[in-house]
């Protein structure tokens, strides 16, 4: 696989974020639960897997298949909170690496997120005020540990239920300047956009308009469900079609190099996650 | 649904409606078989899935129509195979299952055989005292010998009155051997257990194409709750009646005792 072979001809440190993502497909978030399906699903072409619940020196069975069989294995960090004000913990760091270098992954992927403070974990991928304090925070860590890991790293879009006062940038500027300053790839995650339009009155558009799309490494699709009137990303739910409509508005600009859908919980047949995977492919064209 | 399918072919009892898979599961290799079927017509159902390395969980919304194991192993989930299934096994579900086929008079009352059970030794040991106060105290040689020639006739009747089915149970278990071939999924399970053979070399397990792996916590668990590979089954399937009707080589089905002692209405199977 191209992916692949981008993985295993690594480049210097300081010039890896400027190349391109190579073409990825359609691929599934690959979870304990549905590893046999996943593997059996037809027409997947990457999977991604979080980063925190795998063991370098014990990697499922099912996740070393996928790879015997070229199928980049991507993985996914919940928890370096690189907007953080603390620093990021380097042994978390030191495993996202490891990690993609067992798996010989093309790339890995983290939240424009906080996750911890004063030593409490929120459990929770809290979004950051979007001033330029905390972008120059953001940015150190993504420089950081840019420096310690062996591939290339995306960063992705939250999906929040508030927002911080006094931002002085559009979560769009936001992003375009941390992929400006870092060279980051971006990995958009079209239901947390939704998300955010649907309960902060985020301007998809504007979004996708203010964002640097060439830097795009791949997209993210989940399904969530309303609650007493506040969506919710719950990656336990079937995708709306109105995320999809945003993938179209997304796919209208730019060819995505790859497309996952996740799903975290409450797992659906086999049939009904094929169903969403040729939905996505349907909008991709 | 799979849930309440019953052998067709098997014939029935009598006026007596033929007892339900988990039923005759039960009666052929106790709690933990019964825990086994309501798993894999879970399975067959597309309610739950189990992956590669063993762990069952639910596929989709709550579903209904289910059977009471079946809906102690949904509320369960996620778990290791062996652990819902020794969960399962010994749930007050399972439990309750056991006291039905005792009122249907399919399984022997625990109390019947441990009153058998005691008799039987007390019976042996009488005997044991007869010869042994006859030689030391040079008796006639008929109280022995009779002493003896009742002992091994009672203990004979008392063996069977203990054993863990009565023989409409032992018939129900003869019929089910008789529908266990491979198109029967469930009954294969309900006969020789997922770990039992289908034929030399090939197992249940393989025949539902579960994976190794997940078989492996199955046998974690039989370890671990020390049932020997030759123990579980209440039914015939553990004892002479059937062995012999088998031709599949029927086994373990890994934790489904409640054979050794234990009630076949009790727990059994868990760890």
């Amino acid at each position: 696989m191209a992916a692949v072979a981008a993985a295993t001809d690594r480049r210097p440190k300081a010039t890896k974020g400027r190349w391109p993502v190579e073409k990825l497909g359609v691929g599934i978030g690959w979870r304990p639960e549905i590893d046999l399906t996943v593997e059996r699903l037809p027409g997947v072409d990457f999977v991604e897997v979080v980063a925190e619940n795998l063991h370098v020196g014990h990697l499922p069975e099912s996740v070393l298949l996928l790879r015997e069989r070229g199928v980049p294995v991507l993985p996914h960090a919940v928890s370096l909170s690189l907007g953080g004000a603390e620093p990021v913990d380097a042994q978390r760091v030191a495993h996202l690496g490891a990690l993609a270098e067992a798996l010989d992954a093309p790339l890995v992927s983290d939240h424009v997120c906080f996750v911890r403070a004063g030593g409490l974990d929120s459990g929770h991928l809290m979004p950051l005020p979007r001033t330029r304090d905390a972008l120059d925070v953001l940015v150190a860590n993504v420089k950081a540990v840019q420096q310690d890991l062996p591939v290339p790293l995306a960063l992705e879009n939250v999906a929040a239920l508030l927002e911080w006062p006094d931002g002085e940038l559009t979560e769009g500027q936001f992003l375009a300047e941390l992929v400006d300053r870092t060279d980051c790839h971006l990995l958009v995650d079209v239901a947390n956009l939704y998300a955010n339009a649907r309960n902060l009155g985020t301007d998809v558009t504007r979004f996708l308009d203010e964002i640097p799309l060439e830097r795009l490494a791949y997209v993210h699709v989940a399904g969530g469900e309303e609650h007493q009137g506040v969506y919710h990303d719950t990656h336990a739910h079937a995708v709306l079609p109105e995320v999809l409509d945003v993938l179209a508005q997304l796919r209208a600009r730019v060819d995505p190099p790859g497309v996952l859908l996740e799903r975290d919980d409450d797992y659906p047949a086999d049939a009904e996650l094929a169903a969403e995977l040729a939905a996505i492919r349907a909008v991709l064209g | 649904m799979a849930t309440q399918w019953t052998p067709t072919s098997a014939g029935s009892a009598g006026s007596t409606p033929e007892p339900g898979l988990e039923e005759q599961a039960f009666l052929a290799g106790g709690p933990g078989r019964a825990a086994e079927v309501a798993v894999v017509s879970l399975v067959e159902a597309g309610a739950v899935r189990i992956s590669r390395e063993g762990l069952v969980s639910r596929v989709g919304g709550p579903g209904h129509g289910w059977s009471p194991l079946q809906a102690h192993v949904l509320r369960r989930l996620p778990l290791p195979l062996g652990d819902v299934i020794s969960a399962t096994a010994s749930s007050a579900e399972a439990q309750s299952l056991g006291r039905h086929l005792v009122d249907r008079g399919l399984v022997t009352p625990t109390l019947r055989r441990q009153v058998a059970r005691r008799t039987r030794h007390l019976l042996i040991a009488a005997a044991v005292g007869a010869v042994i106060a006859s030689i030391a105290l040079e008796l006639p040689f008929e109280l022995p010998f009779f002493s003896v020639v009742l002992a091994v006739v009672g203990s004979v009747v008392l063996k069977r009155m203990g054993r863990p089915l009565t023989g409409a149970g032992r018939r129900v278990v003869k019929r089910l051997a008789k529908v266990a071939v491979s198109p029967n999924r469930l009954a294969l399970v309900a006969y020789n257990g997922l770990l039992g053979r289908v034929v030399r070399n090939v197992h249940v397990w393989q025949v539902l194409g579960i994976e190794p792996a997940a078989v492996a916590t199955l046998r974690r668990r039989r370890r671990n709750s020390g049932d020997g590979a030759g123990g579980g089954g209440c039914g015939s399937c553990s004892s002479s009646s059937c062995s012999s009707s088998s031709s599949s080589g029927s086994s373990d089905s890994g934790g489904s005792s409640c054979s050794g002692g234990s009630s076949c209405g009790g727990g059994g199977g868990g760890d």
